[in-house]
């Protein structure tokens, strides 16, 4: 590339990720190629990574990375056999376990408004007893 | 949040009770929207169906079919969501009421959270076991979606007193605040040779039938 060109990229600086999942491209990829729903990954990143992201952004993510990846002629890697050096310490796996289990769970029933008992046969009003 | 799927709105039938007009109701549903210009996606989440009965035999080729039976039919369902209309029609099949009672309570909170919401349409006849099938749902939806309630006239003199009437209902009713409407009563003669050939009543209507098998 000519010098000048060069010098001129190298004074742009590197803008930072647009998405927060692209640190974690890789992982979701890997993870769709298994199978996993979005939902599956959302769940595995905030239990695993802590990082909390809704279906939507998952699936916004995916299409348009799927999208690049037609456009150049990307093929998606053999799923590589798990390597020692990239498992994670058990000891790691277990404080994060205890630490979930610690968290106390969100309480997200509601009150109901409206109560129907299926096995309660239908009682009309006016005819004062059930049918 | 992702901007696409705001303003949308998921206009679902409850499953349950079978033969109720539920998927009469989607299509006459469908036909306005069409008539009226408004886009809409068509989701066909009753795998179960017959090809006679269901939306694709009334809308070739413009139905999609989602399996709510599989784990990746959540992430289908969402495709649709963000690509498609702003209005998704979707009929569930009869009896199957804790299968989408499950798919619901599975995508309800994500999908609610892109700024989706949910109408869900019951359909009541004179008999009560479709009175009870709405409020089943009912119970199980409570306030996450608004509800439309078709009284469906199956007779000429079709008497809907377990819908008026019965002591459940009226609690719902008061609970939940549903729209009803009344679907007059077609006659089957006329019906029903339409919904062999897949035949909207509406093109019946207006003589834009083609001369099929």
């Amino acid at each position: 590339m000519d010098p000048t060109l060069l010098s001129l990229l190298d004074s742009i600086p590197q803008k930072s990720p647009r998405s927060k999942l692209e640190t974690h491209r890789e992982l979701i990829r890997q993870l769709r190629r298994k199978g996993c729903t979005y939902r599956d990954i959302v769940r595995i990143l905030r239990e695993r990574i802590g990082l909390h992201v809704a279906v939507s952004t998952i699936h916004s993510f995916v299409k348009v990375r799927a999208k690049h990846r037609k456009q150049v002629q990307y093929e998606l890697p053999p799923l590589a056999p798990e390597s020692n050096s990239s498992r994670v310490n058990p000891d790691d796996v277990a404080a994060r376990i205890a630490t979930l289990k610690a968290k106390p769970t969100e309480q997200k029933a509601k009150p109901k408004h409206f109560h129907f008992d299926e096995s309660e046969p239908l009682k009309l009003v006016d005819q004062g007893g059930s049918r | 949040m992702n901007t696409e799927a705001k303003n949308k709105r998921v206009v679902f039938t409850m499953g349950g009770k079978g033969g109720v007009g539920k998927t009469g109701l989607m299509v006459a549903l469908a036909e306005w929207f069409e008539e009226n210009e408004i886009p809409f996606t068509l989701l066909d989440l009753d795998t179960e169906n017959k090809a006679r009965g269901s939306l694709e035999h009334f809308f070739n080729g413009s139905v999609a079919k989602v399996n709510i039976h599989t784990p990746a039919g959540l992430d289908t369902f969402i495709d649709h969501l963000e690509s498609g209309a702003a209005i998704i029609l979707a009929d569930l099949g009869a009896g199957s009421g804790q299968v989408a009672s499950d798919w619901f309570d599975a995508m309800y909170e994500d999908v609610s959270a892109t700024g989706a919401r949910f109408t869900a349409v019951g359909v009541v006849t004179p008999d009560p076991a479709s009175v009870e099938s709405v409020l089943a749902w009912a119970n199980r939806l409570q306030e996450r979606a608004q509800y439309l309630i078709v009284q469906n006239a199956t007779n000429p003199q079709a008497d809907f007193s377990y819908w008026d009437s019965a002591e459940q209902a009226i609690r719902f009713r008061e609970a939940l605040s549903p729209i009803v409407i009344r679907m007059e009563f077609r006659l089957a003669e006329l019906e029903n040779p339409a919904r062999q050939h897949g035949v909207r009543l509406g093109q019946v209507a207006q003589g834009r039938m083609q001369s099929t098998n």
